[in-house]
């Protein structure tokens, strides 16, 4: 709750930070925009919310299967100062990706449940819950 | 006692609350702030255990360091400068290179720090009274870790994880500043490294060789118990946050009726079974203080060693929450006793050797490889058999932690005019 009130007061913030250093230079950017068609970011590190309950998680690493096709992201949930963290690798097509902020389709029940994630071969994902 | 001396000691109260407050963000937090600087796993474990093995092999030379020092205030000047500019390396310089360094100069500075902290004690107070003080300082420090738990809380939930390092970094001024009331001239140099009587004969004698110290009974018996508390005490309070997150359901606050999500209600249960123990601590240290001198110390440090194995053991049978938060009191007392009986064991161990600060390396040592013990081999054991039988194993080592001592454990305090008899007569007036 407490969150997702932090990320509207910020999406609420950005295009007044954005606009003040960009109007200036509008040809600039628009050479920019057509040059670079796909803007990529990192997600290491980023916060997740899951999309029924509103719970915050951050991603901490991502998954991938032999072909290099990323499978499932490691979210840590939780704890108080570092401890009590939660680890648990959610399968990548559960992520949804709204502008800045990222959301995940599982619920609060599917976490609790869920196993511990061990960077062990035997990784058993969490699935989105329209599956 | 004379003003200035007061002034001393006021400034030993708030320097002891300041050392807690700046040593909060260093603990697990430091693994949450580096996931948001994008670093990956495999870098935040190695950094972390490098920081775990250079803890382990600086205790010893720490303390022999602090006893060569001819200025604990000094040493523990240094060391808080260390820290603090360690806090403003994390914050500033998130690379690799600069995390290395930081964290080494942190533990560095720990290492130095732990034993200057009781040795400036030693040096202000005297053998006589120093089992009182000893639990003063452990009254503010848990305030100290107390606030600071929750300051940083907050600091890193509001503000930013980075931010907790500039406030630790800023702290770093008043620590400095607690230290500066501490007079140099009060602080009896010969005391604080566990020589004789000090000013009547300051420095007559060399320390005695570190082998004569080392095979004492009592600090072998007294090094391996601490090794076998911490082998149990250490993985107890992660394994009960990885519960907690676990198995906290749908929760609604009584008496506002707001609905809080699972995420923040297992943050404000660890955060209750980080906060239950420092308030338990800063209520009864004195006392334990007080006690350890009426009774003997063999008896209070039985009792904190009790509290350990029945703590395991009702989080080994009980998943409740509420439970959970009421058998962290238990820590409380362990904190309490710990916090106060070791050093006063370890000043009367090394009680004319000059080698007080060596000995609490020791102490240190043990320690540090128990805490390492006891997350590895714990970890392991939740994982294959579950966090029940993880509990059942940390109980265990607990109890052998406590016949350790209960088999071979002499009582360590002087029998001499100025110890224990003395002062048996002040425990019962008090």
């Amino acid at each position: 709750m407490g969150v997702l009130a932090r990320h509207a007061f910020f999406s609420a913030l950005l295009p007044f930070l954005l606009a003040a250093p960009l109007a200036p230079a509008g040809a600039a950017e628009e050479g920019l925009s057509s040059a670079a068609a796909v803007k990529l970011e990192s997600v290491l590190g980023r916060e997740v919310t899951t999309s029924p309950d509103g719970d915050a998680g951050r991603v901490i690493d991502l998954l991938v299967d032999r072909e290099g096709t990323v499978r499932a992201a490691v979210v840590e949930f939780g704890g108080f100062l570092g401890i009590g963290t939660r680890k648990v690798a959610i399968e990548w097509p559960a992520f949804r990706f709204y502008g800045r902020s990222i959301g995940v389709d599982v619920s609060r029940e599917q976490i609790r449940t869920a196993p511990d994630y061990k960077g062990t071969d035997s990784t058993s994902l969490v699935r989105a819950i329209s599956d | 006692m004379p003003s200035a001396l007061r002034r001393s000691e006021r400034g030993l109260d708030w320097f002891t609350f300041f050392v807690a407050d700046i040593q909060t963000g260093f603990g697990p937090f430091l693994a949450v702030y580096l996931t948001t600087q994008k670093w990956n796993q495999v870098d935040i474990g190695l950094i972390l255990a490098i920081g775990s093995l250079a803890g382990l092999m600086s205790q010893l030379p720490a303390g022999w360091l602090v006893d060569m020092a001819p200025s604990k205030r000094r040493a523990a000047m240094l060391a808080v400068l260390g820290i603090g500019i360690s806090a403003l390396m994390i914050a500033l310089l998130p690379s690799f290179l600069g995390i290395l360094v930081a964290k080494l100069l942190h533990v560095a500075s720990s290492s130095v720090l732990g034993p200057a902290i009781a040795a400036i004690t030693l040096g202000l107070v005297g053998h006589a009274a120093v089992g009182p003080r000893l639990g003063r300082n452990a009254r503010f420090a848990s305030i100290g870790n107390g606030l600071a738990a929750g300051l940083m809380g907050a600091t890193g939930y509001l503000v930013s994880p980075q931010a907790v390092f500039l406030v630790t970094a800023a702290l770093a001024l008043p620590t400095l500043l607690a230290l500066g009331q501490i007079r140099e001239s009060d602080i009896d140099p010969s005391l604080a490294d566990g020589g004789l009587n000090g000013r009547t004969a300051p420095l007559a004698t060399a320390p005695v060789a570190i082998g004569r110290l080392l095979r004492k009974r009592s600090l072998v018996v007294l090094t391996f118990a601490l090794f076998l508390f911490h082998a149990a005490n250490a993985a107890m309070l992660p394994l009960v946050g990885t519960e907690m997150a676990m198995r906290s359901d749908r929760v609604v606050l009584p008496l506002v009726g707001i609905e809080i999500s699972m995420g923040q209600w297992a943050s404000a249960l660890v955060a209750l079974c980080i906060v239950v123990p420092q308030l338990v601590v800063a209520a009864i240290a004195p006392g334990v203080g007080r006690l350890a001198v009426a009774r003997g110390r063999r008896p209070v440090l039985l009792l904190g060693f009790a509290a350990l194995p029945a703590r395991a053991a009702i989080l080994a049978i009980n998943s409740d929450p509420w439970v959970i938060v009421a058998a962290q009191m238990l820590d409380g007392i362990c904190g309490a006793v710990l916090g106060v009986l070791v050093p006063l064991s370890l000043a009367d161990i090394a009680r004319g050797t000059g080698r007080f600060n060596l000995a609490q390396g020791v102490a240190a040592s043990a320690t540090g490889i128990g805490a390492a013990t006891s997350t590895a081999v714990a970890g392991y054991l939740a994982t294959a058999f579950g966090s029940g039988t993880a509990f059942l194993g940390l109980a265990g080592t607990a109890a052998a932690a406590f016949i350790t001592l209960l088999v071979a454990m002499p009582e360590t305090a002087p029998k001499d005019a100025n110890g224990l008899e003395a002062n048996r007569t002040d425990g019962a007036t008090l």
